[in-house]
């Protein structure tokens, strides 16, 4: 309890404040993945499958170019990838849509263990060879001088600030915007939308490009931000915290980024927690898995609830 | 041709299902090798070895049974999962946790000095219960909540993985190794291996009786009938008063305890303790072998001594080339996709059923 209760005094906030925004960064990228394909009628489960490869197609880019540009770009062709997969077996050739992603999970994952084999010629489970170039971290001009508030919002990474721009881009192009409002409408009733004209498969496949370049965010941001090198299944898990985001918040990207921080939250405590009290260290790791879990109960009651009591059920 | 004719829609489709499946694994053979022709500095070397290696010595072909058996307890537990039209990937953590729990028990139960068959069979029939229990949980979640089960299974063998770590490195560890495992597991648990010079146990009986039991209860019972039919059309399911939520649960349920006997099973048949920390990768196998053999329990088998034989033939690729092992679950993934397009073969399949149709009207009009 000693090394827990060091933790617990005021001069350790920030710190614990900023591992939050940290630990919530790639969480907000994979909501808004899940929430853009959730609205356009797909549960997409191939989110995981999408960081994972972009993290990795990213490192590989930089490290061969040396610039941080280039692995950006790099990152979001490895995602586009996996959506062209997908759009092309699951559009065209009617394939099982969870089928499908937990098979893109499995090839992403295993994928890219081998490509990294071959390209460092060794059975190593962290490329240290390929090390990456990281895209930067910003002091935000006037904040950074605030003494509190400084230390928490300021000095975090690109991505970061960006996530939260997203956030509310996310919301102004699905109820602001032309393409928002076909996908929505896609999501809603295909049929509706078709008989007036829409090509369904078109929106489907631009949705879940979008998913893609917003995952391809979070996976850029997990090897070439949060550390600067490619481990073998990196992103573990966060892919589907995503998609309990979206299930949390009804498809609501505010609400999507707000579930996302509370995950964020349980991370940084095992994060934080896990370099000082050993002893328990997976119990800790555990957490967060164990609050996606019971939230999803948790939420999914009360929507179960409400719906009955609407029916006039209960 | 003329042996076709007397065919029915039916036959036809499950000729069509055994086709499917050579054509799938003629296919994965292509992109293997294409793989490892890429990869390779030795290509011809590398194919070599891999399409001859499993074969090459009796206990590699040994190897091949080994890893299939495993493979055909997740791939039976995916069946029942699948057939209900889910995708629960619980077996990957009930896989390691029932076997972990089954090494508790077995500890547990050391001072009776059980007989070697009782004590055997207790514990895997504790762990499939354990697996049973765990498959539960989303299943539970699923049906009566909605909460997708990929989603939640998937976190689940998370937690599952890392509370086997901590209990194991807290509780369990045996302090005279370098690496985390139990102690050595009481001799009169494990599973007699009958064949000198291969590993090859008698757990391979149990997997014979329940490849057997898995089609009757599948294919030739009311309660198969309905799982069936609420995974092809769960509206004509609930139409005709089969209740979708049981029926999906209890699927879920078997599937998952399938799961936990295949974990004991291995554990107690090819290990001497309780060492995995990490999930063994045995469940998304599972997935692989059930569509392989689209969920008909008699091919299972076939299946899951299809990917041993692929395994076995990385093993050695692994082991004499420069080329890792992974490319085989990489051409998995490809060939689920492209099993599980129902697309496939289907014009060809109409086809034919159509010809044939037409062909016993002609016949039938004739006679």
């Amino acid at each position: 309890m000693n090394t827990i209760s060091a933790y617990l005094n005021w001069a350790f906030l920030p710190t614990f404040l900023f591992s939050i925004i940290r630990m919530t960064t790639p969480l907000i990228y994979a909501a808004m993945g899940a929430i853009i394909s959730h609205k356009a009628g797909f549960n997409n489960l191939a989110l995981e499958s999408m960081m994972l490869t972009s993290a990795f197609t990213a490192v590989i880019a930089s490290a061969y170019s040396q610039s941080a540009f280039i692995g950006l770009l790099g990152g979001l062709a490895g995602a586009f990838f996996i959506a062209a997969i997908i759009c092309l077996t699951v559009l065209k050739f009617k394939t099982d849509l969870y089928l499908t992603c937990l098979s893109l999970n499995m090839m992403s994952s295993y994928g890219t263990t081998f490509c990294m084999y071959v390209l460092c010629k060794s059975k190593i489970t962290t490329a240290w060879e390929l090390s990456s170039k990281t895209l930067p971290n910003i002091d935000l001009p006037i904040i950074k001088d605030i003494p509190f508030i400084g230390e928490v919002l300021s000095g975090h990474h690109l991505l970061t600030y960006m996530a939260a721009l997203f956030v509310f881009l996310m919301w102004f192009l699905l109820y602001r915007t032309r393409i928002g409002l076909r996908i929505r409408s896609v999501g809603e009733k295909p049929e509706a939308a078709e008989s007036v004209g829409i090509n369904v498969n078109r929106i489907k496949a631009i949705s879940f490009f979008l998913s893609a370049a917003f995952s391809a965010l979070g996976g850029i941001y997990m090897s070439m931000g949060y550390v600067s090198w490619f481990n073998k299944d990196m992103v573990a898990g966060r892919g589907f915290i995503g998609n309990a985001a979206n299930n949390l918040s009804g498809s609501e990207p505010v609400g999507g980024a707000l579930y996302s921080l509370m995950f964020g939250v349980a991370q940084a405590i095992g994060n934080v927690f896990v370099s000082s009290s050993s002893a328990a260290a997976e119990l800790i790791l555990m957490f967060p898995y164990v609050v996606t879990i019971i939230a999803l109960a948790i939420s999914s009651t009360i929507r179960m609830r409400r719906e009955r009591q609407r029916l006039g059920l209960n | 041709m003329k042996k076709r004719t007397g065919l029915s829609a039916q036959q036809i489709d499950s000729l069509f299902t055994v086709l499917r499946m050579i054509v799938a694994i003629l296919i994965s053979f292509v992109l293997m090798i294409f793989l490892l022709i890429w990869v390779s500095d030795e290509p011809i070397e590398a194919v070599k070895t891999f399409i001859t290696g499993p074969f090459s010595t009796k206990r590699r072909m040994a190897n091949i049974v080994e890893y299939a058996i495993p493979y055909t307890f997740t791939g039976l537990g995916m069946c029942f999962i699948y057939s209900v039209g889910r995708f629960s990937m619980i077996g990957e953590g009930v896989f390691i946790s029932s076997a972990f729990s089954a090494a508790c028990l077995a500890f547990a139960l050391e001072g009776l000095n059980l007989p070697p068959v009782l004590y055997a069979a207790i514990l895997i029939i504790a762990g499939t219960i354990v697996g049973c229990l765990i498959g539960f949980v989303p299943a539970l979640l699923r049906e009566k909540l909605h909460v997708n089960e990929v989603v939640v299974s998937i976190m689940l063998n998370y937690v599952l993985t890392f509370a086997i770590r901590y209990f194991l490195r807290m509780y369990m560890h045996d302090p005279s190794l370098s690496y985390n495992a139990t102690r050595t597991l009481p001799k009169s648990a494990n599973l007699l291996r009958f064949l000198k010079g291969t590993r090859i146990h008698t757990g391979i009986f149990i997997i014979i009786v329940m490849i057997f039991i898995c089609y009757w209860v599948l294919r030739r019972t009311a309660l198969g009938y309905q799982m069936r039919t609420v995974g092809q059309n769960s509206r004509f399911a609930r139409y005709v008063g089969i209740s979708g939520v049981s029926i999906c649960l209890i699927a879920q349920v078997i599937g998952a305890g399938l799961a936990g006997m295949g974990g004991t099973v291995e554990m107690l048949g090819l290990y001497t303790r309780y060492q995995w920390e990490n999930q063994t990768g045995y469940g998304n196998d599972g997935v692989f072998v059930a569509v392989l053999a689209q969920k008909n329990p008699l091919l299972v088998p076939i299946a899951a001594l299809f990917l041993g034989y692929l395994r076995c033939g990385a093993d050695v690729v692994n082991r004499t080339t420069d080329v890792p092992f992974e490319f085989v679950n990489i051409m998995q993934a490809v060939v689920i996709m492209i099993v599980a397009g129902e697309m496939m073969l289907a014009g060809f399949k109409k086809m034919v059923i159509y010809r044939n149709a037409k062909r016993n009207l002609e016949k039938e009009a004739a006679a």
